[in-house]
């Protein structure tokens, strides 16, 4: 069953459109909810490359989210370079510290490199640290709104635009990196690496490659970050941060590029319906400042459930629904013409 | 010398914590994430069957050990079971869940203030050689430990379980060939460390407080465990007292926000130079 080329395409020119009609629509928390969403879409794709695509478990997303908010901080807040300098400026700078952390992580495998990854975390937690220390002191980097061109990005309709803009494009461009030999070659090594190695894939050098590549893009995440929330601490940081990245890259769909986004705004929507609908109901119960802990039971066993009953996320849920209609029609195929059933559902 | 005696008292905390992440590593080679919610919880049933501290704290201290063990064996059995097989992220990441889910339901449960643990006996101070000094509990803490090491090390040598566990920690399949039963071995693995994990919870609500921060623990008993081997238990002794003596002195001189990036930094250089840690076992992999 192969679907037109026109059909395949058309949800891809639906992008553009979308960017551009629903923050129009929406206002309020709800546009301020689809910012964040964005926000984390892109720091989702950037792990997601690394761990869903080459198969490497990372906890140290935070950390290169926090070496691009605080190029931002230290570029754009203290020397006043401009948004589109320091965008590029933070990728490379945390795609440069990735290499570093990632040259020996690579080649240690498994838990070796979850614990590497986490030990990068809370040393770029204190580094951080210490160079707010150095400058600003305890209140952080305080960020201008940033200009592109002419135009200041002041408004959350005007951030809306510019995440989701910034946001599509890398997934584009990561997608179109997935299908290419890269691609394969990570997958390869996912899959295993021992029959990846023995077709001539250099693991340790595709491997350093994807979590160059995911250092980047997650660093210019942090400086969208920056710049969104108009500050920059070291306290913003931290393992949960970390862990709520793996989460939104396994709700998602693990090496589904549109999951990193299903994944974003199930793992942020749902503390905000809650807090938005049952807020009430929950301080009743559990008095006031209960509803963060009930946000948490329901993140806690949203992951749980999803890794013991949804291992492949909402993305393989989805297409599981969208294959429904086509499974029926060949089931029922399938008792017309028992023989060739094989050949139809394969 | 002061610095010195702390750094012990806080290693004989993380030896029961890493202990705990070295047993189940070695039957199941998965990493506890959810160790630091263990210790809270464990810590937390604690408090409620000592109370206001009327009786004798025997009794609550079995109960607060055996709940945390049947906790730890049903996250063994019901969660983790069904992930045999699967990739490292699997459990990685649902022990992450599993612990924020762990955290938020205590919190529910026995709402966030800090509780101060009533003492059986009081707490006096031992001055020692050096101008260092010593707590009652400080003293008790390391005493435990030591037992406690100690025990899990002749039940490993000698008893006839221990000896199943080290078989199936070299290797499952060869394990499962004479009739061990792995799945039993292995959930008894995550009862010992949930026992351990409550133990080191106690331990030190004893010397400070029963509180939330206690979650944090957990991740500190990764840099003991790896420096001394991940797999091997007598490594851990070692490599709690080194993680506390760097610890400590860290703090001491870098300043408390340092406490966990100095402990990560010797943690980065074992694994760049001796990534099996001092007592662990080498890896080999053939392609």
């Amino acid at each position: 069953m192969r679907s037109h080329p026109v059909t395949r395409s058309l949800p891809f020119a639906l992008i553009p459109l979308a960017i551009l009609a629903l923050p129009a629509l929406v206002g309020g928390t709800t546009l301020s909810l689809l910012n964040t969403v964005g926000l984390a879409s892109i720091g989702a794709i950037g792990l997601n490359l690394v761990m869903g695509v080459a198969g490497q478990v990372s906890i140290g997303n935070a950390g290169f989210l926090a070496i691009g908010a605080f190029t931002a901080g230290l570029l754009s807040a203290e020397q006043g370079w401009p948004f589109l300098v320091v965008l590029p400026i933070g990728g490379l700078i945390a795609a440069v510290v990735g290499t570093l952390v990632g040259a020996p992580a690579v080649r240690v495998r498994g838990l070796y490199l979850v614990i590497a990854t986490l030990a990068f975390l809370y040393v770029a937690i204190f580094v951080a640290y210490k160079v707010q220390q150095a400058t600003v002191g305890s209140i952080g980097f305080l960020m201008d709104p940033p200009t592109i061109g002419s135009v200041t990005i002041s408004t959350p309709r005007q951030w809306s635009y510019l995440i989701w803009t910034t946001s599509a494009l890398i997934g584009l461009a990561v997608r179109a990196l997935v299908r290419s030999r890269y691609g394969r070659a990570w997958m390869a090594i996912r899959d295993s690496e021992i029959s990846a190695e023995s077709v001539g894939i250099s693991v340790p050098r595709y491997k350093l490659l994807a979590f160059t590549l995911s250092s980047a893009i997650v660093g210019m995440a942090g400086v969208m970050f920056a710049f969104y929330y108009q500050s920059v601490q070291f306290e913003a940081f931290t393992l949960d941060m970390s862990i709520q990245y793996l989460v939104i890259a396994l709700i998602g769909g693990l090496g589904s590029i549109a999951g990193s986004y299903y994944g974003s705004l199930f793992v942020l929507g749902v503390p905000f319906l809650l807090q938005r609908y049952a807020a009430d109901v929950i301080e009743d119960r559990f008095g006031f400042g209960g509803v963060a802990y009930v946000q948490n039971v329901v993140y806690g066993a949203f992951v749980v459930a999803f890794v013991l009953f949804e291992p492949q996320g909402i993305a393989s849920v989805l297409h599981r629904i969208r294959r429904a209609p086509a499974r029926r029609r060949s089931r029922r195929a399938a008792r017309i013409a028992p023989a060739t059933s094989g050949v139809m559902s394969a | 010398m002061g610095l010195l005696v702390n750094s012990v008292v806080l290693a004989s905390v993380y030896a029961l914590i890493a202990v705990g992440w070295v047993v189940i590593f070695r039957a199941s080679r998965i990493p506890n994430f959810a160790s630091g919610s263990i210790i809270l919880v464990g810590a937390l049933i604690f408090t409620s069957f000592v109370g206001d501290g009327s009786g004798s704290i025997l009794l609550p201290l079995v109960l607060a050990l055996a709940a945390t063990g049947a906790l730890a064996a049903l996250i063994h059995r019901g969660l983790l079971t069904p992930l045999t097989g699967e990739r490292l992220w699997a459990p990685t990441v649902l022990l992450f869940g599993l612990s924020i889910l762990l955290g938020a339901l205590a919190s529910l449960f026995w709402g966030n203030q800090p509780r101060v643990l009533p003492q059986p006996v009081a707490n006096s101070t031992y001055e020692l050689p050096m101008g260092a000094s010593i707590t009652t509990y400080g003293l008790l803490s390391i005493v435990v430990t030591s037992v406690v090491i100690a025990g899990l090390l002749a039940f490993f040598r000698w008893s006839r379980t221990g000896t199943q566990m080290r078989a199936v920690a070299e290797s499952g399949l060869l394990a499962s060939q004479t009739g061990i039963r792995i799945n039993h071995v292995t959930t008894l693995s995550w009862v010992i460390a949930g026992c351990t994990s409550a133990l080191a919870g106690i331990q030190y609500g004893y010397v400070n407080i029963v509180g939330q921060e206690m979650s944090v623990l957990g991740l500190r008993g990764i840099a003991p465990a790896l420096i001394g081997g991940f797999d091997s238990v007598k490594g851990v002794a070692i490599g709690s007292l080194i993680v506390a003596a760097v610890e400590t002195y860290g703090v001491r001189y870098l300043g408390g926000e340092s406490q966990d990036a100095v402990v990560f930094v010797v943690l980065l250089a074992f694994l760049v130079v001796k990534p099996y840690g001092l007592f662990g076992t080498a890896q080999i992999r053939r392609v």
